[in-house]
C-alpha cells in the first residue's frame, strides 16, 4: 500500500504548520469528492449500463425480425418500382410541384437515423427551392416533425405519429398513401426518403421516385403498354405508391433496429469503461479516507 | 366464374393508331424475335411466391377481364381483380393462388410483376368461415350476422336458391351479410369482395 506512505512522506515534508484534514484538502488543486458523492454516481451509471443492455437486447430481438420481414418486402418493393425504372418515366422540367416524403419513427437513441433524413430533406427543400419549385413535405414518424418544425415549419404537408413501435404492416403503407392522395396537394412528382438497410452496422440514406398519376399517363414510353385506360392507370399508380411506401417503411424499420442496437451497445460499452474508473477512483478515495482517519489517531496520539 | 378468357391474337382490333411504333415494340404482324424465356416476380408484402422465376404461362384475373399471360406478351399494365391466379410452370403443372387485390405489369422485355396485397395458396382457404357472396343490396354494415345456410364455398346449388331469385343464394334475407373469406392460421377475413361477374351459382374452386 504505496498510497499511504506518500501521503505521509508528504505531510513530513511539507511546512510545520497547523495542519488539519480542512487545511490538507483546501490545498488540492480540485475538490475531492466524498465517498458518499461517489457511490452515488456509481450506482446511477450501474443503471444505466442495465438499461441499454436490455434495450440493445430488445432491439436485436426487433432486428432479427425486421431483417427477416425484409426479405419479401425488397423483392416486393423492387417489383413495384421496375415499372419506373424500365420505363425511364421522367417528368417534365416545367412541372412545378414537389413532394418529398420522409421516412423515420418517433423513437430516438438510434444513432443518426433521424438526423441523416432530416439533413436530407433540408439539403432537398433548399435544392429544389432554389430551383424555383414548389416543395412539400410529408414526415412520416414524429422525430421528423421534431427536426424540421422550427426551421422549415411551413412545409410541412402531413405528419404521422406512432411510427416504430410496432413493426409496419402494408395496413400503415395504405393509411399513409391515402391520406396523401386525399390531402388535395397535387404533386407532379416526388421522392421518398429512407434509410436503406445494407448490413448490421450500415445502413445509406435512399431516395426512391414517386410520380403522379398524370406525370406517368402523360410519359411517352407508357405508350408501350397496351390497352391502359384511365381508371386501372388510376388504380395501378395508387397501389404502387403505396407498395413504395410499405418497402421505404420495412427498410426504415431494419436499418433502425440495427442502429439502436449498435448505439445501445456503444452506450454500454461506454458506461462499463466509466464503471471501472469510478470504482478505482472510489477506492482510491476510500483509501484516502482511512489514511486520514489513521493520521489524526497518530497525531492525536503524538499530541499527548 | 370469371369472364370469358380472352387470348392474345384477338385483342388486335381496339388499339388506337399510334403515330411512330416505339422500336421495342413488335407488331401483332411480326413473329416474336426467339424465345425471351419470361421472368416471372409474384409477391405478397409478405411471402415472395416467385422471384424471376421461368415459368410458363400465368393466368391472371384483371378488372378489364381475366388472360393469360406467356412469354413475349404485349406489355401491360392491369389491376388484379379479387379471383385465382394459376401458375403453369415449365413442366405443365398448374397452381392456383387467391389473390385479393393487386397488379400486373409485363414489361417489354418478358419480365412480368404480379404484386397482390393478399395472396394464399388454395389449402390456406378456410372453408370453415367462407362465405359467398350476396347478391341481394347490401344495406348497412351493421347487424351483421352468419347465415346458417350460407357456409362454405360449395360447388352445389345452395338450398332455398331457387325460390327467392331476387335475393340471390342466400334464402335469409333478413339477416345482412357480406361475403367473407376465410384464410387458416391468420385469422385473417378477407371481406368487401366486390361481387364479381354477378353470376349466381357459386363458384366451383
Amino acid at each position: 500500500m504505496d498510497l499511504p506512505l506518500t501521503v505521509l512522506l508528504c505531510w513530513r515534508t511539507s511546512e510545520p504548520l497547523l495542519i488539519s484534514p480542512a487545511f490538507v484538502f483546501r490545498g488540492q488543486v480540485r475538490n475531492m469528492a466524498t465517498l458518499k458523492d461517489i457511490t452515488r454516481r456509481l450506482k446511477s451509471i450501474k443503471n444505466i449500463q442495465k438499461i441499454t443492455k436490455s434495450m440493445k437486447m430488445v432491439s436485436a430481438a426487433k432486428y432479427a425480425r425486421a431483417e427477416r420481414e425484409l426479405k419479401p418486402a425488397r423483392v416486393y418493393g423492387t417489383g413495384a418500382l421496375a415499372l419506373y425504372e424500365k420505363a425511364e418515366i421522367k417528368a417534365p422540367e416545367d412541372k412545378k410541384k414537389h413532394l418529398l416524403i420522409g421516412v423515420s419513427s418517433d423513437r430516438g437513441l438510434c444513432g443518426a437515423i433521424h438526423t441523416s433524413i432530416a439533413k436530407t430533406l433540408k439539403n432537398e427543400i433548399t435544392n429544389l427551392t432554389n430551383a424555383g419549385k414548389e416543395v412539400m413535405v410529408v414526415g412520416v414518424g414524429d422525430k421528423i416533425r421534431g427536426l424540421l418544425q422550427r426551421t422549415h415549419g411551413n412545409y410541412f404537408l402531413l405528419t404521422f405519429k406512432e411510427v416504430g413501435r410496432r413493426p409496419p404492416s402494408f395496413g400503415d403503407a395504405s393509411i399513409i398513401a391515402l391520406e396523401l392522395l386525399n390531402s388535395g396537394y397535387e404533386f407532379d412528382e416526388g421522392s421518398v426518403i429512407y434509410n436503406r438497410f445494407r448490413s448490421v452496422i450500415s445502413y445509406k440514406t435512399d431516395e426512391k421516385p414517386i410520380f403522379s398519376f398524370e406525370t406517368v399517363a402523360g410519359s411517352e414510353s407508357l405508350s408501350i403498354y397496351d390497352d391502359i385506360d384511365a381508371d386501372v392507370l388510376r388504380n395501378y399508380q395508387e397501389f404502387t405508391l403505396a407498395n413504395i411506401l410499405y418497402y421505404s417503411l420495412k427498410e426504415s424499420t431494419t436499418s433502425e433496429q440495427s442502429a439502436r442496437m449498435t448505439a445501445m451497445d456503444n452506450a454500454s460499452k461506454n458506461a462499463s469503461e466509466m464503471i471501472d474508473k469510478l470504482t478505482l477512483t472510489f477506492n482510491r478515495t476510500r483509501q484516502a479516507v482511512i489514511t486520514k482517519e489513521l493520521i489524526e489517531i497518530i497525531s492525536g496520539a503524538a499530541a499527548l | 366464374m370469371f369472364c370469358a378468357r380472352r387470348l392474345l391474337l384477338l385483342r388486335a382490333a381496339a388499339r388506337p393508331a399510334l403515330p411512330v411504333p416505339p422500336p421495342r415494340a413488335r407488331g401483332y404482324a411480326e413473329a416474336a424475335a426467339g424465345p425471351t424465356p419470361m421472368a416471372f416476380t409474384f409477391a405478397s408484402p409478405t411471402q415472395v411466391f416467385y422471384n424471376g422465376a421461368n415459368v410458363k404461362q400465368v393466368d391472371v384475373p384483371t378488372l378489364t377481364g381475366s388472360f393469360g399471360i406467356l412469354a413475349s406478351h404485349v406489355p401491360t399494365l392491369q389491376v388484379l381483380k379479387p379471383g385465382v391466379v394459376t401458375v403453369y410452370a415449365e413442366d405443365g403443372t398448374a397452381t392456383k393462388y387467391f389473390v385479393s387485390s393487386g397488379s400486373v405489369t409485363v414489361h417489354a422485355d418478358s419480365t412480368v410483376q404480379v404484386l397482390a396485397e393478399e395472396a394464399v395458396t388454395m389449402d390456406m382457404l378456410d372453408l370453415a368461415v367462407s362465405y359467398p357472396a350476396p347478391r341481394g343490396p347490401a344495406a348497412s354494415w351493421r347487424g351483421f350476422a352468419p347465415c346458417p345456410s350460407c357456409v362454405g364455398w360449395a360447388s352445389q346449388e345452395l338450398p332455398g336458391a331457387a325460390e327467392s331469385p331476387d335475393q340471390g343464394l342466400c334464402p335469409h334475407p333478413e339477416l345482412l351479410h357480406r361475403p367473407l373469406i376465410g384464410i387458416k392460421g391468420s385469422g385473417l377475413l378477407l371481406s368487401e369482395l366486390s361481387a364479381g361477374c354477378g353470376e349466381r351459382k357459386p363458384c366451383s374452386r
